[in-house]
């Protein structure tokens, strides 16, 4: 499995830290209240294992908000939220008292989460092609809910995947939820090869 | 295809199709977007969509727009959080926006870099929403204030309840001293109407003790004292001390205890007032001449049940679900001293708060026998 040494790995985190500030800030405006959200970790995991990486989640019951990437990085970006986790995290952004259970879970509040889910994996995404120089383009987010394996297309089977968990605060609620890059291992390799030149382009 | 196709189809198409370049310049302008915003291509090619919409500077589209053309992002703007991105109209009014989704794709063609920007009209969905929204929150609201009456109502409940107890105590007091002969012989006259005053008074007052017994478990705030108590010592006691009550209806509480002793942990002051409940009711709805039983058995689990059984009119199935909730009596079961209907309600509070269990069986016209169980303790412990 693939691993980071300690200057790799603090400085990809401190680039995705950099977006989701970034996403804080955009999400912050939208609901006119102060958004945090931070990514106190990331590992790589295969497919196979994800679920071990996923600690805190219910993976039989997800809400996910997916997008494509491609041009020199190609792969799928996914936000993951507990299931009953999203629509709270709607709601409390649309500060609304609707009382309707999960299954009722409208269009619009789908839309609404898609959104958000948006503005976060392209946080994450521009951070990340921005500041190591990378061409990335990014497709248009698309929500699902079910169980892990409902989540994942069969063509994921080969991925690796790259796993942050994101905290996403707003009021006093905290919001567990991770972000997952599935990339195949080109991908992989051609971004630590671009972490290693960031990092030595830096003046010490 | 052929280009010219393409583009008469882009031009034509019933969403709103704006194509900026890097410099976002307006290089499409489709008839939808001429017609919601009253302006024709011509005036707005070549021009910034910033000049031709100067509120978007600096919005979330224009953010969206420059993720598009810097970074390849595409991007969704809901109607959920944007309802009004652009200044677009209804065909029909002047001045009713139009609410909008946009989605925001960058395109790249021969080494340019444009943005592509879809508008959708969801002005009819968002409208079914917003009734939604509207009456969910008014049931909320209704919801609120059904709650806030019920609160004042306990809570004047209870109130009245307390003020009520200290007067009514001295009245029953009174005229327990009176008919003991404390203040002297009574005419027979008189004796019959104060026993009737000092009947309702009791009544009253034991009333007024469920009342309050009530609303003191549903604010969580009865307290309960365990010990580890024999259920035979206790419920031969309790049974001993309710024998006038049987007497004055005409039945007898006969005991069955365990030859083992049936230790549990209890507050004893509360399981005495579940057994006197259960007792009064068999009393209560007993046919005349008959015992009451109460039986003490070890049943599975390491669990004591005790049971009380009477003979009488019993209980319709169909109060399984509903007889220990608050004012509930059965339909028909008449008893010369009415009740108010709160006994089980308390008794099945004050089990759960022993983690127990408490139930009834009943054939109609013949047995009815309500039980509760309660989890033995070792004595080895
Ligand atoms: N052994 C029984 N046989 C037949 N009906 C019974 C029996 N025990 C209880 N019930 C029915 O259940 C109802 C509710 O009992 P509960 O003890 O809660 O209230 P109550 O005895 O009417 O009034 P309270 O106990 O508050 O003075 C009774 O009114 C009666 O209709
Ligand atoms: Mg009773």
């Amino acid at each position: 499995m693939i691993t980071l040494n300690e200057l790799q790995h603090d400085t990809l985190t401190e680039i995705i830290n950099i977006g989701m500030g970034s996403a804080a800030a955009a999400m912050s405006i939208m609901v006119r209240d102060e958004v945090n959200i931070s990514v106190p970790d990331i590992s790589f995991s295969s497919i196979d294992t994800i679920q071990d990486n996923l600690s805190g989640l219910d993976t039989n019951e997800l809400a996910s908000v997916r997008q494509g990437f491609d041009g020199e990085l190609m792969g799928d970006a996914m936000l993951l939220f507990q299931g009953d986790k999203s629509l709270e995290i709607v709601r409390l952004l649309l500060s609304n008292t609707m009382t309707i259970d999960n299954n009722d879970f409208s269009d619009f509040e789908q839309e609404a989460l898609s959104e958000i889910g948006n503005i976060i994996l392209n946080a994450g995404l521009s951070a990340i092609a921005n500041t190591l120089k990378f061409t990335v383009n990014s497709s248009l987010p698309i929500y699902k809910q079910g169980n892990l394996n409902k989540l994942m297309a069969p063509s994921d089977q080969t991925q690796t995947v790259l796993i942050l968990r994101v905290d996403l605060s707003l009021e006093t609620k905290q919001i567990k939820g991770y972000v997952i890059y599935l990339m195949d291992i080109q991908s992989i390799d051609l971004l630590i090869e671009h972490i290693d030149r960031y990092i030595n382009s830096i003046p010490s | 295809m052929h280009e010219q196709l393409l583009t008469k189809i882009a031009l034509n198409t019933d969403i709103g199709i704006i194509v900026l370049n890097s410099e976002k310049t307006i290089v499409l302008w489709n008839k939808w977007i001429e017609k919601t915003s009253r302006r024709a291509s011509t005036e707005t090619i070549g021009k910034s969509l910033s000049k031709v919409f100067p509120e978007t500077i600096g919005s979330r589209l224009d953010q969206a727009i420059s993720g598009a053309i810097n970074s390849g992002n595409s991007a969704l703007l809901s109607s959920a959080w944007n309802l009004h991105t652009l200044p677009l109209f209804k065909t029909e009014s002047t001045d009713t926006r139009l609410m909008q989704s946009l989605m925001i794709k960058p395109i790249s063609f021969d080494g340019e870099s444009y943005c592509l920007l879809e508008v959708f009209d969801v002005t009819n969905s968002n409208n079914r929403e917003a009734l939604l929204r509207e009456k969910t929150s008014e049931s909320v609201h209704a919801l609120n204030a059904a709650e806030t009456a019920s609160k004042t109502k306990t809570e004047y409940v209870s109130t009245v309840s307390h003020e009520l107890r200290t007067p009514l105590t001295s009245i029953t007091g009174a005229l327990g001293l009176i008919l003991g002969g404390v203040v002297g012989e009574i005419p027979e006259k008189a004796r019959g109407l104060i026993e009737v005053a000092n009947y309702n008074t009791t009544r009253l007052l034991s009333i007024i003790n469920d009342l309050l017994d009530i609303e003191k478990i549903e604010a969580g705030k009865m307290e309960f004292i365990f010990s580890q108590v024999d259920l035979n010592q206790l419920c031969s006691q309790v049974v001993e001390h309710n024998q006038n009550y049987a007497q004055s209806h005409n039945v007898r509480f006969e005991c069955h205890l365990n030859k083992r002793p049936m230790l549990v942990s209890a507050d004893t002051h509360r399981i005495s007032q579940v057994l006197a409940n259960l007792l009064s009711n068999a009393a209560k709805f007993s046919f005349a001449d008959h015992a009451v039983t109460v039986t003490l058995n070890e049943i599975a689990n390491k669990h004591c049940r005790v049971a009380i059984q009477n003979h009488g009119n019993g209980i319709p199935e169909s109060y399984q679900e509903t007889l220990f909730e608050k004012f509930t009596q059965v339909q028909g079961n008449q008893s010369a001293s009415k009740g108010s209907g709160l006994g089980l309600n308390i008794c099945r509070a004050i089990i759960n708060k022993h983690d127990g269990n408490i139930g009834f069986h009943s054939i109609l016209h013949d047995t009815t026998t309500f039980f509760f169980d309660l989890k033995l303790v070792d004595s080895a412990n």
